[in-house]
């Protein structure tokens, strides 16, 4: 054999190979093609494909469920990153306090320049507790501490569920943290729910409407002492949050919130993250009812023996 | 077995009742205010808590030399009389009252309020009787909260 | 439409719920079996006779939505003089209902001397401000068909006996009695705002309402007090997990032809009807809407445990104008600060008074 025959055999013995490698980075038969590009696209965070949500019996989208968020922002509605909570000393990595990127968009909150003061007080004071029988027991500490309702839209970025039933006149929101719960008056012209709220709340007066498969919902009538976060992001009785709830996916509603107060802030300014719908089999509510855990922190310097 | 007991003994008191809050009701009450210091006081409003559990009114008294000390008069739960028409506007800061109640035992400057009329002997909020005995039930209107000249003749809305 | 009681709105709804009370008696005596009480959906219709169609939500559920009250004056055991007697005549009905809403909060006024507390009629929370209903029952309690809850299991009595003797923390007939606060557990319950209770839905003395929200498979049930909810998820849904407790017991519910059957177990310890006992105790409650502004409520206790038998009540629920407001609690609960801080007043006050004597 000549050297000739010997490169010819080996040339095309890798023949094969290489047309094995040829068509491996060649397209897949066109025949399941669209399924495989599809199914190699990754969602990329931010965007959803365009969607069109169920309707219930009234022909209105369905958002019945319980839905999560999964954002830090009840710790901090600005970029944050982790940090040792209370006593690290006995709670370590318990009580330690995840990072997260802010819902702000934007980036920052636009305070008065007096108004940012009041805020990095309250962050100093967010642990005093100092239980009166009159209104100054809401001068300092955060309420989440104290187990107050959260207040809107801070209930919607809880770690906790809460589960909406929705009916044509009246869309409920139950929330898992202290059996929080709003009620968004959907009837137009309900006698029984006047425009304006008849008095404050923690958790606001609020009327709904749909705008195509958009829930918006308008909320005032707040009391002046929830906070938005642990920071000491807080509003005055002035406060307006306008909402919008819209279905992105079977799983995700995308869900908006612009604040409005002119007592604390220079102009409106929105907060956006998306809602997941909570898939475990068994998924319920169960109850944390925690003024059960905070009785001693709030009333025990009138116990009999304070401090025992 | 002592907790078991004060559990059994929660939950009794709570549930063996049918109409199980007035018996809880009058217990707060019993322990929170004073039979031995009745109170009549006549003030201001500087504040009003439409709260639950119980509505609270805060109210200037000025004494002769002039020195104001500002009371806390407990009431009942507003939710009755949110349905009933009652806002945060119908009793403006500055309606003149005069609150007889009882003291708290433990501060000197609240209580509950027991009886609570404007200047004029006008009831405050809501009187009156059941249908059918003595008497007209009145909703006053949020002009007659405030004190004016119009005479007490006013009929529900 | 004339009336003769008086010349306010809520007047003119206790003047209405009397004289509909004939109406209002024919729904009451008609019989209630337990699951199956059918609307008034005559069969013969006449075209000129409007007759009552039981409202249906979107998605073709009977409709029990909207405010309702439980309010009532009827007692929950049968009074003696009524020997075996389920229904009350129509006279004793009537004074009955104007009995209670003469007297439907025991704490006025008149008892300045004795009571300090605010009088329930300038906050529109007496009865006949809130809206009561007559009602033609003897008792709330149906069965046993003597009225009367059943007698307790030997356990469950020696347990009641220890507490009765034992006393409460408070002296109800004594105002100015010592009462024992020294920590918040020595408060009841709804002192403290943990929970005013239910099931079973009762009548209570005031704020006694209710609003009723259905939708995609849950019922939902708001109680005012608290504005404590509980969500019950219909057919269809996954079993009870049953390691869950909770203050309000976990609930499962079914449609029976008309009527929501809810049946509800999971109790927390300390938090259960009549100091039932959470590991036994089950209540099923049966929902019927009967005509446009009435509910016939009717629920079922069973804990072998605690009572011999099972026993059954109706409480009549009535429909009421809204709303129900945000019921804030622990946010501004100064009962609880005033009644611990009273105890400790109380107790400085009896030092010093001893001290002062020790010292002549």
């Amino acid at each position: 054999m000549t050297k000739a025959v010997l490169l010819s055999l080996f040339v095309l013995s890798c023949a094969p190979l290489a047309v094995q490698a040829q068509t491996s980075t060649q397209q897949p038969p066109a025949r399941g093609a669209a399924l495989a590009a599809a199914a190699a696209k990754i969602p990329t965070p931010g965007e959803f494909p365009a969607y069109k949500p169920p309707h219930t019996g009234d022909g209105k989208p369905d958002f019945n469920g319980i839905w999560q968020s999964f954002v830090t922002a009840d710790i901090d509605i600005q970029d944050h990153d982790a940090q040792a909570g209370p006593h690290p000393d006995i709670m370590g990595a318990y009580g330690a306090w995840p990072g997260g990127q802010g819902i702000v968009e934007g980036g920052e909150i636009p305070y008065k320049p007096e108004a940012l003061a009041k805020k990095k007080a309250n962050a100093e004071k967010r642990m005093v507790v100092n239980i009166t029988s009159d209104d100054r027991r809401h001068d300092t500490g955060d309420p989440e501490l104290k187990c107050y309702r959260p207040g809107v839209p801070r209930a919607n970025y809880m770690p906790f569920p809460f589960q909406i039933i929705q009916s044509t006149d009246n869309i409920m929101m139950v929330y898992e943290f202290e059996h929080t719960l709003r009620t968004i008056f959907m009837k137009e012209n309900d006698k029984e729910a006047p425009k304006d709220p008849p008095a404050d709340s923690w958790m606001g007066w609020s009327h709904g409407r749909f705008e195509g498969d958009t829930l918006v919902i308008d909320t005032t009538g707040f009391v002046p002492y929830t906070w938005f976060d642990r920071a000491g992001d807080f509003h005055s009785d002035a406060l307006h949050v306008i909402e919008r709830y819209t279905l992105a996916s079977p799983y995700h509603i995308m869900y908006e919130a612009t604040i409005e107060d002119p007592n604390v802030y220079t102009r409106p300014w929105k907060v956006s993250f998306p809602l997941y719908r909570r898939m475990e089999k068994n998924v319920q509510l169960v109850d944390f009812d925690c003024v059960e855990f905070v009785e001693k922190m709030l009333y025990g310097p009138y116990y009999k023996n304070p401090g025992k | 077995m002592r907790l078991a007991l004060a559990m059994a003994m929660l939950v009794l008191a709570l549930g063996l009742f049918v109409t199980a809050m007035p018996l809880q009701a009058h217990h707060a009450f019993a322990a929170t205010f004073d039979t031995q210091k009745p109170v009549v006081v006549h003030c201001t409003i500087t504040k009003v808590e439409l709260i639950n559990p119980h509505s609270w009114f805060w109210c200037d008294e000025k004494a002769a030399d002039g020195t104001v000390v500002n009371w806390g008069f407990e009431g009942g739960s507003p939710n009755s009389l949110i349905r009933h028409g009652v806002t945060k506007a119908t009793i403006p800061t500055g309606t003149e009252l005069i609150i007889q109640g009882y003291q708290s035992k433990a501060f000197e400057h609240k209580g509950v309020g027991v009886n609570m009329t404007f200047p004029d002997g006008r009831k405050f909020l809501f009187g009156g009787s059941a249908p059918g005995a003595e008497g007209e039930v009145a909703t006053p209107t949020k002009d007659e909260v405030a004190p004016t000249t119009k005479d007490d003749s006013s009929s529900k809305k | 439409m004339g009336n003769r009681f008086g010349v306010s709105s809520n007047a003119l709804m206790i003047g209405a719920a009397v004289l509909l009370l004939p109406a209002f008696i024919l729904a009451q005596t008609k019989p209630s079996v337990a699951a199956k009480a059918d609307t008034k959906t005559a069969s013969a219709k006449s075209p000129e006779k409007k007759t009552w169609v039981l409202p249906r939500t979107p998605d073709g559920q009977p409709n029990l939505q909207g405010y309702w009250t439980s309010l009532s004056f009827t007692p929950m055991e049968r009074p003696a003089k009524y020997g075996s007697r389920e229904f009350l005549t129509d006279e004793e009905a009537a004074e009955i209902h104007k009995e209670g809403i003469q007297h439907s909060y025991e704490f006025t006024f008149n008892d300045l001397a004795e009571t300090p507390v605010y009088d329930a009629t300038v906050y529109a929370l007496s009865a006949w401000q809130e809206g009561v209903a007559p009602n033609k029952r003897t008792s709330l309690v149906v069965d046993p068909p003597d009225g009367k809850i059943p007698a307790l299991t030997p356990e469950a009595a020696k347990v009641r006996e220890a507490v009765r003797r034992h006393g409460p923390n408070q002296d109800y007939a004594d105002p100015n009695a010592p009462v024992k606060a020294d920590v918040a557990e020595d408060l009841n319950l709804g002192e403290r705002c943990l929970s005013f209770g239910g099931p079973p839905i009762l009548p209570g003395a005031y704020n006694s309402n209710f609003f009723i929200v259905q939708g995609a498979g849950y019922v939902m049930v708001e109680y005012e007090w608290n504005n404590e909810t509980r969500i019950i998820p219909l057919d269809g849904q996954p079993a009870l997990s049953q390691g869950i407790h909770r203050w309000h017991g976990n609930s499962r519910g079914h449609w029976e032809g008309n009527t929501l059957v809810v049946e509800t177990s999971n109790f927390r310890p300390g938090a259960t009807f009549q100091g039932a006992n959470p590991k036994t105790l089950k209540i099923t409650e049966y929902f019927t809407r009967t005509d446009q502004n009435t509910i016939e409520y009717k629920f079922t206790v069973d804990d072998p445990s605690t009572w011999t038998k099972p026993w059954s009540a109706i409480v009549p629920l009535s429909h009421m104008d809204g709303p129900i407001f945000e019921y804030d609690c622990s946010e501004n609960n100064n009962d609880a600060v005033n009644i611990l801080a009273g105890a400790r007043a109380t107790e400085r006050a009896a030092e010093e008074k001893a001290k002062k004597i020790s010292q002549k």
